[in-house]
Order: structure tokens, then sequence, then C-alpha cells
């Protein structure tokens, strides 16, 4: 059984689509930047510490050697260098990575409904953070300064992990990719993951509860640039081969014997977005949490609107997945006193829209 | 790195212009306003922190505390600023604080660390649920205030009403001491017990009975088995948690606890679960109330 005989979900993409590009569709790039500048505009601007934009253009003329009567406290400027910019920068970084990945993978596994915690990457995320929190005292102990780095580097390894695992049993006899079976190893893992986390709690403390429970949802809080920093290089290098792929996945939609038979190398492209998805979403999930939806209706909504074509429907899920996050995560910062979890909020906004497509029979 | 970040600020604000021009006039009054303050301003985070501000007579200097030292006697009004482990920086910082107080259940630790670079003095104390440790943190939350000499008398105090304790242990010395299962309500039907290295198994200490269930260190979900083997004599209960199971009537419905008879309950304070604070011996006296111990003259 190959993956090319099973074609899941083959109707949902109509060879009539694929003759039709350009023409006739919206443009979306002016749009979509006009997104994401608001929404970093919204994110830069709003919170419970107010940064009047005088204060902001006179700081911002001093430090060109340009005195004016007003600039930033202290306070706000560090509120705005530290708090709010390092936030939106990162959420930018996820939301492209999480929202390009949705659409790669959905594009690699000819179905709608695949999103990267479906080959088992969130999941293993997060049974290497749960583990890493439960052993907190222990590791603490030998890592001593490098303690903050335990939760996202187990995260990270995790995913890795359980992403690699799910490819090697979705490897076949004949050492084929075959893509349907990948997905069914990682729903399996998934499983395995979850009663692993399950157990772990049993043995958690109270304190240690509540810091999962936190994890398992998400959340930009407490983003440093030392944040960004760690985890900008994998997933600019994540988003850039995803990019890169985009015209190779529109050949893959038409098949995978056809897209062979067009000088698609498909296993090494099958193997390399799979491990790409690993690294993106990976590091994505260790430096904020679970973060849901945003790989699954992203790519929906865009296919819905740009119509197939990868060439635009990749660099489109990028600007609009990372405005989404940007503006969800003002959200959560200014929404209580409290921060709530970007990922709770994602879902909640996410599942009505996604909910509405479907009862229009929009998706498939 | 600093260029670096005034460069992407100068990139930013550039982006900024257009909507800079569609805003009517921003008023200007409280950057001018701000003058040099004199007088700390204090955010606290942990109920054990709050009680012990508080009690040192520095509640006015007080601009923000987490949600469950809300709950404090003589606290409720004070801004709050969340829930202890899910601090949001900026709500923190809105409220202009110099100096952050909290136990070392305060985070996440990135939002502690945006807090420090924001310039708030941020400054942790450990909470073990031990007698050292809370005279310990008394002295230096005194200490970090000004108020070393309020501090020995808080200190004073609890030794004071410890030796009272002490001498009703003593005096009851021939009896049996009272097995005391200490139990607080996380949900309606979620009642956990609290194991060894809790606040409430160092009370029960120090009132002179045993933990009932001494096997396992921390909270553990209640299973009624071991309750029932367990065999309570006196319930130890969070007066909020109480009323949340319905009271004394409710508590003995619950499944473990109806099988035993002759327990009596007794309520002491929530903050008292959650960390020793200052006023821990007038919770010890008060479960020794309930246990019946003698109490002798001139006190």
């Amino acid at each position: 059984m190959s993956a090319s005989d099973v074609a899941p979900v083959h109707a949902t993409y109509p060879t009539r689509e694929q003759s039709r590009t350009a023409g006739g569709r919206p443009r979306p790039w002016g749009l979509l930047t006009a997104l994401v500048v608001a929404a970093v505009l919204a994110a830069l601007s709003a919170g419970a510490v107010r940064v009047p934009l005088v204060g902001l253009l006179g700081s911002l003329l001093e430090a060109l050697g340009w005195e004016t009567g007003h600039r930033l406290e202290h306070t706000q400027e560090a509120v705005l260098l530290s708090i709010r910019l390092p936030r939106a920068v990162l959420g930018l970084l996820v939301g492209a990575v999480l929202a390009t990945t949705g659409t790669a993978l959905q594009a690699l596994f000819r179905n709608p409904l695949v999103e990267p915690g479906l080959l088992g990457t969130s999941s293993g995320a997060a049974l290497g953070a749960v583990t890493a929190i439960v052993l907190d005292v222990t590791l603490s102990t030998h890592l001593g300064s490098y303690r903050l780095l335990a939760v996202p580097g187990a995260a990270f390894v995790g995913a890795l992990g359980a992403t690699l695992l799910a490819q090697r049993l979705g490897t076949g006899s004949g050492g084929r990719t075959e893509t349907a079976r990948i997905l069914l190893a990682g729903v399996a893992i998934s499983a395995g993951a979850g009663a692993g986390i399950g157990l772990l709690m049993q043995v958690a403390s109270d304190a240690q509860l509540r810091t999962i429970t936190f994890w398992t949802w998400g959340s930009l809080a407490g983003t440093s640039w030392q944040t960004v920093g760690v985890a900008a290089v994998p997933l600019l290098v994540a988003l850039g081969l995803l990019l890169r792929d985009a015209r190779v996945l529109n050949l893959l939609l038409l098949g995978e014997r056809e897209a062979w038979h067009l000088g698609v190398d498909v296993e090494r492209l099958k193997r390399r977005l799979v491990l790409v998805a690993a690294l993106g979403v990976g590091a994505a999930v260790s430096v904020t949490g679970m973060i849901g939806f945003v790989g699954l209706l992203v790519p929906a909504v865009l296919r819905l609107t740009l119509g197939p074509d990868h060439r635009r429907l990749m660099g489109a899920a990028a600007l609009l997945g990372a405005a989404l996050l940007v503006a969800a995560d003002t959200l959560a910062r200014t929404m209580s006193t409290s921060e709530m979890s970007v990922g709770a909020l994602t879902s909640v906004l996410g599942v009505p829209v996604f909910v509405s497509l479907l009862a229009r029979r929009g998706l498939t | 790195m600093n260029r670096v970040l005034r460069a992407s600020l100068v990139v930013l604000s550039l982006s900024a212009l257009p909507v800079l021009a569609a805003e009517p006039s921003a008023p200007k009054a409280p950057a001018k306003a701000a003058t040099p303050v004199t007088e700390p301003r204090l955010v606290l985070v942990g109920p054990t922190i709050t009680e012990t501000v508080f009690a040192l007579g520095a509640g006015a200097q007080v601009v923000g505390v987490d949600d469950i030292s809300l709950a404090l006697p003589g606290v409720a009004g004070k801004p709050r600023v969340g829930y202890q482990r899910a601090l949001s920086a900026e709500t923190v910082l809105a409220l202009r604080p110099t100096r952050l107080l909290a136990t070392e259940e305060a985070g996440p630790p990135g939002v502690l660390e945006q807090l420090r670079t924001a310039g708030t003095d941020v400054v942790l104390f450990p909470n073990r649920p031990t007698l050292d440790e809370a005279r310990k943190r008394i002295r230096e939350v005194a200490s970090r205030l000004g108020r070393e000499a309020q501090g020995e008398a808080l200190v004073a105090e609890l030794e004071k009403d410890l030796k009272v304790a002490a001498e009703r242990v003593a005096a009851a010395k021939g009896r049996k001491p009272l097995k005391v299962l200490a139990i607080y309500a996380r949900g309606a039907n979620a009642l956990m017990v609290a194991g060894t290295e809790t606040a409430s198994d160092e009370l029960i200490r120090l009132s002179g009975g045993v933990n009932a269930v001494p096997g396992f260190s921390g909270h553990r979900p209640l299973t009624a088995e071991e309750v029932v083997a367990a065999a309570p004599d006196l319930v130890l209960i969070p007066t909020g948690s109480l009323k949340a199971v319905g009271g004394a009537e409710g508590l003995s419905k619950v499944p473990g606890l109806a099988q035993v008879k002759g327990w009596k309950v007794t309520s002491v304070d929530d903050v008292n679960f959650m960390g020793l604070g200052p006023r821990l011996g007038k919770a010890v006296g008060h479960i020794q109330d309930a246990m019946q111990l003698p109490v002798r003259s001139g006190t």
C-alpha cells in the first residue's frame, strides 16, 4: 500500500483549480502586510503601561541626536523595548512558522485536517517539558544557571524525538515513506505521550501541576531578548526552508507518482518537510508552550480565498499567521490583570471560525 | 545590544508615524509631574509576604497584591496583580512599583526578569514551611523595609505564642496526641490532604498533634480508604474550603470521613495552609483549643 494509492482527500484539490493560477484571485500581499504592521503597532502601543506616542517619537529623535522636550520615562522605555518588542518579534516568528508548517503539511499529506500536532510533535514537546518540570529539583542541582533552559530544551528534544519516531514508523518495507503511516504513528505517539504526561502528573507536586497547566496552554509571557535569540535561528531556518519548497508542493498536489515523474525527489522532499516541521514547531513549542489552531486555521482560510497555489499560499500563510499570533497575544496581554494563555485564546477564537467554515462546506 | 534595540525602535516607530498623525493630541501631564518618590511603592506576591508586610505596619506603602493575598484581612481594596504563578509584567509595572516582594512561587521566571529589566527591585523569599524559615522571613522582610524593630517585635510576639503553645503541649503530656488530618479543597469535589513538609504539617506538630497521614510529602488527592485507615481525631481545614464543602455537615458526608466516627473539625485562615506567616502562633493556639489542650493560668 503506497500513500499515492490512498490519496486521502483527493477531491479536495480539483485539478480544475490547478490550472487556474494568479488571474482572477485577489492579490494578497498589500492587505496582509498591512495586517502585520497593524498587529505590531497595536502590540507596541496597547498594554497596562501607557506609552505615549509623543514620548516614543521624542526618545526616537533623541536617539538620533535630536533634542525634543518629550521623551519616555525609564519604565516606559523598558516596557516597550524589553517586554512588548521581544514578544512581538517572537509572536511574528512563531505565528509564521506554525502557519507555514500547517500549510506545507496539509499539502504533503493532501489532507486539510493535518496540523503539526498530528505528527506527534506537540505532544512529544509536552512530554519533554513536563518531564523537565517534574524533575526540576533533581535537574537544578546538576544544571545550575542553565536551569531556565531545561524546560525548553527538553521540549525541543521531545518534539524532535517524537517526530523522528513517527517518520521512522512511517517508513514502509521498501524504504518508502508512507504518509498515511506517518499520520497513524503520530496519532499513536500523541496518545503515548499523553499517557506519559498523565502518569507524570500523578507524581507531580501541586506547584508543578500548576506550572504544567500553564505550559500546556501556551503563552508568550516572559519572552526576553534571550528567548528570541535562542529560538530565532531554528525558527528562521525552518521558515526559509518551508518557503523555498512552495513550488515543489504544488507538484506534490498532483500526486506523488506524478510529482516524481516531473522530477521531484518525493522521498527526500517528504523526509525533509517532516524534519523541517519538527525543527520549526519544536522550536516554537519549546519557548511558548502549545499554541493551537494557527496551523490549522490559517491554511484553511487562505486556501479558500487564494486558491491552492502554494507559491502564494506559503508566503501569505507566513504573514497571516504572524499577524494573527501577534494580535492574539496582544489580546491575551491586555484582556485581564493576569496573563491569559494565548494558546487558549487562539483556540477559542479559531474554533468558531473553523466551525462556520465547515458549516458552509467551504473547507473541503 | 542596546544600539540594536534602539535601531529596531527607530524602524518600528517610523512605521508608527501615520498613526501618530491621526492621534488628536496626546495628554502630556503625567510624564512631567513625576517627581522622585522617597517612599518605596511595594507590590506583594504570596500571602505569607503580604501578611508579614501588613503586620509590620507597612500596608500603606503597598500598591498591589496577588489574588490570594487579597483575601487576607485588611488587604481588600488594594489593586490586584493576578495569580502568583501567572503574573503579567505590564499589570505590575502599571502600578509603578519600586520593589516587588514575593515568595519563590512567583512567576513565570521570564516575567520576573522583565520586571528587573524595567527597574523594579525584585526580592524573592524562600517559602519552605518550617518554623525557622518563618522567623527568618519575618526578619528579612522587616530589614528590607527598614523596619527591623517592628520585625523583632513581631518575632518576639510569635515566640511568646509558641511558648504558650509548648507549655500547653507539656501540660497535656499524659494524653495521647490527637491524629490530625489536614484537608483543603481545590474544587467542589477535589479534596487534597496534606502530608509532611507542608505548612499544615508544621502547625500540627507545633500544636502537639500528629499528622494522620505522614506517609508522603506535599499534598495528595484524598482517598477514602486512606482516611478510614488513618482514623483522624481532628480535621483541620481552611475556612474557605470548609464553606465550599458545605460546613461540618458537608464534610461528614465526604467518603472516608463519613465512615470514621468521632472526629471534630476546626478551621483556620486559608493563608495558614499556604505558608507560615507571622500569625502562625495564633493558628497553633486555635488548633490547640480545638484539641482541648489545657490552658495554663496567666496566659
